[in-house]
């Protein structure tokens, strides 16, 4: 079976119009991402998602701020993502990428489709507690082998 | 033997700069030049596989995920180039008024969920306030009415204890009473707490002092 290369799926090449002056086409230097920006500050983490050039550091100043993801629980046991998705439909009209965070988070709102990887990882921590509770059940059992 | 060399350069990898400020940090690493550890250098990591089936699903939702991905871009892009269309944006402001009304209607439908939920949430949370406020009265009552009770019997002792008082008409009579008694101090006291009156005392011999140093046996034998 052929295994697809995701990524290189997921970013579409366009061409910007560029002047002839400083060379033209495609630029992979301008390829534009949505992804989530740590804010906050001390144990408190603060997420703003923004629209900003792939290759430029976490806190620059963004193209666009499009949302926020707190992820810390709140008191009603909530993570809470807040996000304009008109604004984002718009970039991804405009090839604009996603950070697989941004993607798992996506797809668990239904947004996206679910993220294979996080499917994967969901897969992971069934078994892990399929098989803990397995390992529980035969310690009682024993357990009460040994009292009888 | 070779771990003991590895040992001594990580040792003597340790930097000690001459400078006032004292900088010293171990390495978190086997420095590069030093070859790779002879009882590692034929170890094959072994790579763990999944099972074939599950190759198999993984490779499908992957690839199902990748075209899933790309028809949403592609069909963005086509919205996103007709809304850039002038045409394309005449077209729908048309139909702006009522694109206006479904949006507020829908947006009242959810105002209104989240509206009944966070009374529901309101209530919830008012009634436990109103319990905890309740408690903490009923303790403060139940703390003032212990402290009424603890005045009151303050109050009683006091009350008992000034009835031997001497009050202020009985004070002529009570100096005079104690004028008539006189008390001489006129004695000796041992390390025992026993009294020797003088051969001239006239009179009355007033208690043994009540001294802790005289009412502990004496450590030397008198």
């Amino acid at each position: 079976m052929v295994r697809l290369d995701l990524f290189s799926q997921m970013a579409k090449v366009i061409v910007y119009p560029v002047s002839s002056s400083t060379g033209g086409g495609y630029l992979k230097r301008r390829e534009k991402v949505i992804r989530l920006a740590l804010k906050g500050c001390a144990n408190r983490p603060f997420f703003h998602v923004v629209i900003t050039n792939k290759w430029r550091p976490r806190d620059a100043p963004p193209y666009e701020q499009v949302g926020t993801y707190d992820p810390m629980p709140n008191e009603e046991n909530q993570k809470l993502l807040s996000l304009n998705l008109e604004r984002i439909r718009y970039w991804i009209g405009r090839g604009t990428t996603f950070s697989s965070p941004m993607e798992d988070l996506l797809g668990r709102i239904g947004f996206l489709p679910i993220n294979p990887y996080a499917q994967r990882n969901a897969w992971k921590l069934r078994r892990a507690a399929a098989k803990e509770l397995q390992e529980q059940l035969e310690k009682e059992k024993t357990a009460e082998g040994e009292k009888s | 033997m070779l771990n003991a060399v590895n040992a001594s350069l990580l040792l003597t990898s340790i930097r000690q700069p001459s400078c006032c400020v004292q900088l010293q940090f171990v390495r978190w690493r086997k420095p590069r030049w030093i070859p790779q550890a002879k009882t590692k250098l034929f170890k094959v990591p072994l790579k763990v596989r999944p099972p074939l089936e599950e190759q198999a699903e993984r490779d499908m939702l992957l690839n199902r995920y990748g075209t899933m991905t790309k028809s949403l871009w592609t069909y963005q892009e086509g919205l996103s180039g007709i809304e850039d269309d002038h045409e394309g944006m005449l077209g729908s402001a048309v139909n702006v008024d009522a694109e206006i009304d479904s949006v507020i209607e829908a947006n009242e439908k959810i105002n209104a969920v989240v509206r009944a939920r966070r009374e529901k949430l309101d209530a919830e949370k008012w009634i436990k306030t109103e319990q905890e406020i309740l408690q903490k009265k009923e303790e403060l009552e139940l703390q003032e009415h212990e402290r009424l009770n603890l005045t009151e019997a303050e109050i009683k002792r006091q009350i008992e204890r000034l009835a031997s008082a001497i009050k202020v008409e009985d004070l002529d009579e009570v100096i005079e009473k104690a004028l008539a008694q006189e008390i001489d101090y006129n004695f000796a006291v041992d390390t025992s707490g026993n009294i020797y009156a003088g051969r001239h005392n006239t009179g009355r011999i007033s208690q043994a002092p009540k001294d802790p140093l005289t009412s502990v046996e004496p450590i030397v034998g008198s």
